[in-house]
């Protein structure tokens, strides 16, 4: 597999700390694994990493929007209608903004693709004293460990539709958690991020896809 | 009387209003990560809103899509 980690502003920063858990996971399956972080993460190298070992499953961390997603200091890593023939016959996992309502669709028109993200903005919440110590952070946990879950679930062995789910109950047990005040780290404000989340995380195209 | 109905009887003002209300609760040290757009304070939040700049719509609108969404998402089975 391969996985994006551009880390040059506190979200990116956060997506690639959170990001260790798939990472062991990977390793604790014994995945074969192309770390591309911080100003490795252009589109050259991505490209060329992509066409090389052809991985069956790719994640990206990385700000975005409907039609693309991106790299270190936002260089566009994948476009619709550019470039996006790149991500055919993988399993994609995009945690990035908006990328799923458009280059999400352009790459499933390739019946062997599949594309998890999400069709809107993605939130979270951070703590401002935690903004250097990102794995501290309980706030964001409550938003990164269930959308961790896509990605850990595929290297399970789950199908890409069950990995998208099991994530999104998670996300649901976390606002359940919120409501019922039995959390730490969890406060009402969370719950319209999360929920928006959860409505807008999305797995299109082959849902029957496995990466194990 | 649901809340699609309630809110379709709501002004653009009023709606604002509602929203600030709530940004108001989100708790002093917290902020929210919005993508490429950056990461802000509640403070920040509500002057985005008043001052009807793109972030402040898309807080309105993901602030409405809850209320609106809470229920159905308590609804589902497990």
């Amino acid at each position: 597999m391969i996985i994006t980690r551009p880390n040059h502003d506190y979200t990116t920063n956060y997506l690639f700390k959170w990001s260790k858990f798939i990472i062991d996971e990977a390793s604790r399956t014994k995945t074969d694994i192309i770390d591309l972080v911080g100003k490795k993460v252009t589109r050259n190298n991505f490209e060329s990493h992509v066409k090389k070992i052809k991985p069956n499953f790719i994640i990206i961390n990385g700000h975005g929007n409907k039609d693309f997603v991106c790299g270190y200091k936002d260089e566009i890593l994948v476009k619709k209608g550019v470039n996006d023939g790149i991500l055919s016959n993988t399993v994609v996992f995009a945690r990035s903004c908006s990328s799923a309502s458009g280059l999400g669709k352009a790459c499933i028109k390739n019946a062997n693709t599949t594309y998890i993200g999400y069709n809107a903005d993605y939130f979270f919440m951070l703590d401002e004293d935690k903004l250097f110590h990102p794995l501290e952070d309980n706030s964001a946990k409550m938003f990164l460990e269930p959308s961790n879950y896509v990605a850990i679930s595929l290297l399970k062995g789950h199908s890409a539709q069950e990995a998208n789910q099991r994530s999104k109950n998670e996300i649901r047990k976390n606002i359940l958690k919120i409501l019922a005040n039995t959390v730490s780290g969890g406060d009402q404000s969370m719950l319209p991020l999360m929920i928006s989340n959860y409505n807008h995380q999305v797995c299109l195209g082959n849902g029957n896809a496995r990466v194990r | 009387m649901n809340i699609a109905t309630v809110s379709s009887k709501l002004t653009d003002d009023d709606v604002k209003q509602l929203v600030i209300e709530r940004l108001r609760r989100i708790p002093a040290g917290k902020k929210i990560s919005i993508g490429a757009y950056g990461d802000f304070t509640g403070d920040e939040l509500i002057k985005l809103v008043e001052k009807n700049d793109r972030v402040g719509d898309k807080i309105i609108e993901m602030q409405l899509e809850y209320l609106r969404s809470l229920k159905d998402l308590l609804n589902q089975d497990n």
